[in-house]
């Protein structure tokens, strides 16, 4: 009797949140009786919480999704109040038991592997450490590592971001589909989902966890880099958050590494997902970077030991109308020394962050990666059957593999970044700055420039997206990115010009990288096309090779598919406007390499770290441009002189001995040659220009 | 050699009928013994064989439907067609024939004995049976062994004739005078393998002959100083347990199939008991083999405990699957009846605890005589072929144990499962064992469950495969496969190899979701044996369910081996997964064997083609010409 009645409470308080059908209220009586036969009185208030709360998540008809609809999140939060949003929003359903933060580090501390590791380390001649330091060790690293995550702390966090994102942020772009689709992934229970976003800010870190909580998934665990951990109190907040931390380089560091994959063995083993960005470190160029294999080379071994049936990877991408970091990115890429990131720095920043519009974000995630399907192929399993399973020594097809999954994870990430009317004006800004050298520009020749380009764009890109159809740049939309923009530029709107900030005239240089950022946002889009053109020029034999080349030493710099694309629809004209986007790019590494080679007078021939080399070359770009020929002064980024010097290394044009780097001036001649014989009259004329203009006659030998 | 339409007359009927009368052609098992859908459309198994026979299965059903989407009015019955002689035209060596009948050797020509030796009891074999498509294509020549395993099921042959030796010398002149005559010989036991080991090669040009052991069906002997038995090949496990019973002894090998595999057959594969863990797999158990090849016999001179003569010749003869010869007689240890007969079982929470309940059993090596660990979704399948309570205080009863495991104890009905335990010797050591293993079981989250349960679990061993025959009467095609791995890979890999199955299902377009479950039968000190239970629904199919089965079972194989499984623990490879035998045992291992073979067998007389073996010898036979 009493039962009942308690029962008929329950529905009582949830009534208007509709529990009236049979199979919710059996549910609920299997429950409570459970619960009472358990004893368990603190589970059955909890339970009814849950049961209270569920109701008022987010409900949404996720079956009519089929085209790219999407929710503005922003406006969604506006509709719900701040506090109940972030009490209730947490659903039972996405927060599965989870593995207990301390629960897994014991676990570690108890693994095979982790005994098996010290007994081999003891084992070694030139091992010092007793076994207990080496436990003591280990726990050690597990304490720098961890994660503490927390459901509490979310839901404070919650609470500021909500207040936060509101102030900062017009809208929030979430496509529906990918809420979906990460709805059916954690479906599956036996299968670990990975999302891989791209990373171009700090936001980054919450903003995916702020998606998830409200649409009621589960709530990932993020790896980040230890240098988070030195800012005070933040490293500690970001860890309650479900952050864990790892040094950035630990190749030789058995144990470290040991402890590292057994951590994400375990991770992998809960059912949160693990979120990593396979950057490694967030982008300064706005440009995708060369991706890191360490983290997704220790995930796929999970798979490859046979541990998971197999792994799901989510390619996700993330575009920010205007990125938080843009001024610190473009000083850090002239070689300005990066501030350390301490809690004080991040309390004066965010003072001045928060009073800005920063316009809009857009999420979308890409096709999931099975990495069964990927390595099906590649990668034979069973090659791991005669040693133990505790000493997983990866083979040369598993990490060749790991790599081209990498590759394709970044190539997936380029096609869900949004082509927004800011990256369209930033490029064309950035054009006329270069080839005219005025900083104020009438409005409707920039309109028409834009659109121009803009539907270039919609032409090529990959996405199918039904609301690009009919879009157009026009004035309003320029009008809206000045908003935006106003640290930049200025418009005169009587007079219907556009102007760059009279504080930013003294300082072209930051100028044009912070545009390049945006730029960069679509240069991938645009950049295969063009190599591909710059090497169609030749012969039918020898564009392919001219394109391979091309491929290899633009390979840290563009993600260009492995299958051979069709680029020959690419009209003259649409090639004009990205060959202009792409120019900078060409000019820079033609530069690079000519004062790689041997006679440019104030290179030495070896260098203690590829960091030292790529400062000194960019010195001597600085004096190079200083000559005034040459205005695309993003060619001293910091980004692209060392892509460049990496794929030279990559060509065997710089070789390492003994830890240094030695250039190997005959291959460079060669790579150079060849590259300059690609490249269109009209740039090498204007670094013919720059070299006889330079004073330090740079390019005094006339090799060009 | 020429081909003929027109068989001569049998002149054994009598042979040939006593066990067709008893065994189902194209189904498993005795004739008397199946599940059938009464008219009120409950489950029930008829015969008066078995535990449950004659038993309603109330909510067999019910789980049928919900398990494998079951539609009733469905329906899939073997085809009835009658078989005539024409069907199967005969490839007809008439000098071997006149030889068999000059020396006075039992035989027949008839089409139904020969189809009844043509097949084992693979889905793809039985299913062939069901639809009666054996076909021979003589004298198509040499085609590559690889296509062989994909052929279309018109392509495959039944044999020609069948011989009844009675003795080792009548197998003996047999195999002398097939080697005269360049005529195929298939030893055939109780025609239970599961490899597709005794389907015949489509283009074998030469007569195919079955030598049907089964007259050789003696005790030839029972030592009981030493406790050995000299065994005729053809005698079958419950005949030899039975008749060694009355001397008071056993051989304690209890294969599931032991009903009608013989003594010669688990040689040939390399068997498995049930009760392997106090009385030894068959390799433990041989002390003697007397094996007839082409180049005359082969055998040890004495019947030693051990022996350190070389590489050992029984371990060619173990598993050789009749390629290189026919096992005539065969010498086993035997031990005296034990004193006590034991079943229970054992509750866990998940089947990660049984494995590690399993685990730690192994390691203190306290192992009952069979300790078999069942997955959920075979418990609960377990749990619906109980038959009506047959009293209301009964059902009272079977609710209030429900309620304390899922309720009091939190054991999740969607993840438990059991384990089931036979106890075998002397009064005091198996209350001693009995002790320590429910102690190791309660380590790990484990309770007692009951005797019933456990004797319920073994009949059900027996049962269970007359099960796909009812399945196919309804549009369901099943099949099990097994696997041996270390301890440390046997979750992962039972879990792979569910997750892979799912998945080609999908792939493959099946309509309905399959039922994949496993069990791990037999532990050993450094790993275990895992045995699959596959089925779906193929309802709404459009391709042939057979080879949709073929593809998955592949894939599963695929995904076993990649998980550090096995090719096989104890099935054999036959053609079946012949294709898998160079990446275990090495391009150098399968030579190895090859030149065994063509030793002992060089006109390839036993040219059953199993174990990759044919391929070499239709090159040798190739080259020759």
């Amino acid at each position: 009797m009493w039962i009942s009645s308690l029962i008929d409470v329950v529905l009582h308080w949830s009534k208007p949140y509709a529990v009236d059908d049979a199979a919710s209220r059996a549910q609920i009586v299997d429950q409570l009786l459970y619960l009472l036969a358990g004893l368990r009185p603190d589970r059955l208030l909890h339970h009814l919480i849950e049961v209270w709360s569920s109701k008022r998540a987010v409900s949404m008809d996720w079956t009519g999704i089929t085209t790219c609809q999407r929710q503005d999140l922003i406006e969604e939060l506006r509709s719900v109040g701040d506090f109940r949003w972030t009490v209730t929003t947490q659903s039972s359903s996405q927060n599965p038991s989870t593995i207990d933060s301390e629960e897994l580090k014991k676990r570690v501390m108890q693994s095979q592997r982790i005994s098996d590791v010290i007994w081999m380390l003891l084992v070694r001649k030139d091992e010092k450490r007793s076994e207990a330091e080496l436990q003591s060790e280990v726990r050690r690293i597990l304490e720098e590592m961890g994660h503490k995550y927390s459901i509490n702390y979310i839901r404070l966090m919650g609470l500021i971001l909500i207040k936060t994102s509101r102030r900062m942020y017009e809208h929030i772009w979430i496509d529906l589909r990918s809420v979906r689709l990460l709805k059916s992934l954690f479906e599956e229970k036996d299968v670990p989902v990975i999302l891989m976003p791209t990373h171009r800010s700090y936001i980054d870190f919450l903003l995916i966890s702020f998606v998830a909580f409200h649409y009621g998934l589960p709530l990932p665990l993020i790896a980040s880099g230890v240098d988070f951990m030195g800012m005070t109190g933040v490293g500690e907040v970001l860890r309650k958050a479900g952050a864990f931390f790892i040094r950035r380089t630990f190749a030789d560091d058995e144990l470290y590494r040991t402890v590292f994959a057994a951590y994400i063995y375990h991770i992998l083993h809960q059912p949160q997902p693990l979120e990593f960005f396979v950057e490694g470190t967030r982008s300064r160029s706005g440009k995708s970077l060369y991706p890191k294999f360490g983290l997704l080379q220790a995930a796929v071994e999970v798979y490859l030991a046979g541990r998971v049936p197999d792994i799901m990877i989510v390619p996700v991408g993330i575009t920010y109308e205007r990125t938080v970091e843009e001024s610190l990115f473009a000083k850090e890429l002239l070689g300005l020394p990066k501030p350390r990131e301490t809690t004080s720095g991040l309390l004066k920043a965010s003072q001045t962050v928060l009073t800005d519009n920063y316009g809009s974000i857009w999420f979308r995630c890409g096709a999931p990666i099975s990495v069964r399907d990927f390595m099906k192929k590649r990668v034979d399993r069973a090659v791991h059957n005669t040693s133990p399973r505790n000493r997983f020594k990866s083979t040369v097809d598993g990490s060749g593999a790991v790599r081209d999954l990498a590759l394709q994870v970044v190539a997936q990430q380029q096609d869900l970044i949004e082509i927004h009317d800011w990256a369209v004006l930033a490029s064309v800004l950035l054009n006329r700055l270069r080839t005219t050298g005025t900083t104020s520009f009438p409005v409707d020749e920039l309109v028409g420039g834009c659109q121009k380009l803009l539907s270039a764009l919609l032409l090529i890109s990959q996405t199918k997206d039904d609301r690009n159809s009919d879009r157009r740049f026009e004035a309003k939309n320029l009008i809206r990115c000045t908003k935006i923009h106003l640290n930049i530029l200025q418009l005169d709107s009587k007079q219907g010009t556009l102007w760059i900030q009279q504080s930013h005239l003294s300082d072209m240089r930051t100028l044009h990288l912070r545009l390049a950022h945006y730029r960069n946002h679509i240069v991938n889009l645009v950049a295969p096309s063009v190599l591909f053109r710059l090497a169609s020029e030749k012969s039918q034999v020898e564009s392919l090779n001219s394109f391979e080349f091309l491929k290899q030493l633009f390979s840290r710099e563009f993600v260009i598919p492995e299958i051979s694309h069709d680029y020959t629809n690419v009209s003259g004209e649409i090639h004009e406007l990205f060959s202009d986007m792409v120019e900078p790019f060409l000019v820079g590494y033609a530069m690079v390499l000519r004062l790689l080679q041997s006679d440019a007078v104030s290179v030495q021939t070896s260098f203690a770290s590829l960091r030292e080399l790529v400062k000194s070359l960019q010195g001597d770009m600085k004096k190079v441009l200083d000559a005034g020929v040459y205005c695309g002064f993003e060619i001293l980024s910091s980004d692209l002189i060392s892509n460049c010097v990496q794929a030279v290394k990559c060509l065997e044009g710089i070789s390492v001995q003994n830890g240094q780097f030695q250039i190997d001036s005959r291959i460079v001649d060669r790579i150079n040659l060849q590259f300059l014989s690609l490249l269109p009259l009209k740039i090498v004329f204007q670094l013919a220009d720059m070299s006889a203009s330079s004073d330090l006659h740079v390019y005094a030998s006339g090799k060009i | 050699m020429s081909s003929s339409s027109s068989p001569e007359p049998t002149p054994d009927d009598r042979l040939s009928k006593l066990q067709r009368s008893q065994l189902k052609q194209n189904g498993w098992g005795y004739r008397d013994s199946k599940f059938i859908i009464s008219k009120d459309g409950q489950v029930e198994f008829v015969g008066g064989r078995y535990g449950i026979s004659g038993h309603v299965l109330t909510s067999f059903r019910s789980w049928m439907i919900k398990a494998l989407n079951i539609d009733l009015n469905f329906r899939t019955p073997p085809k009835t067609r009658a078989i005539t002689e024409e069907d199967y035209p005969v490839v007809q060596n008439a000098s071997f024939l006149a030889s068999v009948r000059k020396e006075n050797v039992a035989w027949s020509a008839s089409v139904e004995d020969r189809l009844f030796r043509a097949h084992g009891h693979t889905l793809a074999e039985i299913s062939l049976a069901r639809t009666g498509t054996f076909l021979r294509i003589p004298g198509t020549g040499f085609c590559t062994l690889r296509a062989f395993t994909y052929l279309s099921p018109t392509e495959v042959c039944i044999v020609d004739l069948v011989v009844w030796p009675r003795s080792h010398d009548e197998v003996l002149m047999i195999v002398q005078l097939a080697n005269k005559h360049n005529v195929v010989i298939i030893p055939f036991g109780g025609g239970t393998s599961v490899s597709k080991a005794l389907q015949c090669l489509p283009y074998e040009a030469r007569m195919i002959v079955s030598l049907d052991t089964s007259q050789m069906n003696c005790i030839l002997w029972v030592d009981d100083k030493n406790w050995m038995a000299c065994i005729e090949a053809g005698k079958t496990g419950q005949d030899l347990e039975n008749e060694l019973a009355q001397k008071g002894f056993c051989t304690g090998h209890e294969p599931d199939s032991m009903e009608f595999s013989t003594v010669g057959g688990w040689v040939a594969t390399r068997a498995s008991g049930m009760k392997k863990n106090i009385y030894g797999n068959i390799e433990d158990l041989v002390i003697h083999i007397r094996t007839v090849t082409s180049n005359g016999v082969i055998e040890k001179n004495c019947q030693v405990p051990r022996i350190s003569a070389g590489p050992d010749i029984h371990q060619f003869i173990l598993g050789s699957e009749g390629t290189l010869g026919v096992i005539t007689q065969v010498v086993l240890k035997i031990r005296p009846l034990p004193e006590v007969k034991k079943y229970g079982s054992l509750l866990f929470p998940s089947f990660e605890d049984g494995v590690a309940c399993l685990r730690q059993v192994s390691k203190g090596r306290c192992w009952p005589a069979s300790i078999r660990l069942v997955d959920n979704e075979q418990f609960r399948f377990a749990q619906a072929l109980k038959s009506e309570p047959s009293s209301y205080f009964q059902s009272l009863m079977n609710n209030c144990k429900k309620f304390y495991v899922t309720k009091v104890r939190s054991f999740d009905p969607e993840k438990m499962c059991v384990c089931t335990l036979l106890f075998e010797g002397s009064k005091d050591n198996v209350e001693k064992l009995e002790e320590e293993v429910y102690r190791m079981a309660g380590l790990h989250g484990g309770m007692a469950a009951g005797e019933a349960n456990g004797q319920r679990g073994y009949t059900l061993t027996f049962v269970i495969a007359y099960l796909r025959d009812l399945g196919l009467d309804y549009g369901v095609v099943s099949e099990s496969f097994e696997t041996s791995a270390p301890w440390d890979r046997i979750v992962d890999l039972c879990r792979n190899v569910k997750f892979r199955v799912k998945k080609e299902c999908l792939r493959l377009g099946v309509k309905h979701p399959p039922l994949i479950s496993c069990r791990v039968t037999q532990s050993y000190d450094t790993g275990a044996c895992v045995y699959f239970y596959f089925a779906f629904n193929y309802r709404g199919l459009k391709c042939d369910p057979v080879h949709i089965y073929e593809d998955i079972e592949n894939a599963a194989r695929d995904e076993i081996l990649a998980n550090g499984g096995s090719i096989s623990h104890h099935h054999g490879v036959g053609k079946l997964r012949s294709q898998w035998l160079s990446k275990t045992i090495s391009p150098q291992g399968v030579e190895t064997l090859r030149a065994v073979k063509c030793h002992l067998d060089p006109l390839n007389i036993f040219a059953a083609g199993n174990l990759d073996l044919a391929v070499s010898q239709s090159d040798n036979i190739k080259s020759k010409i």
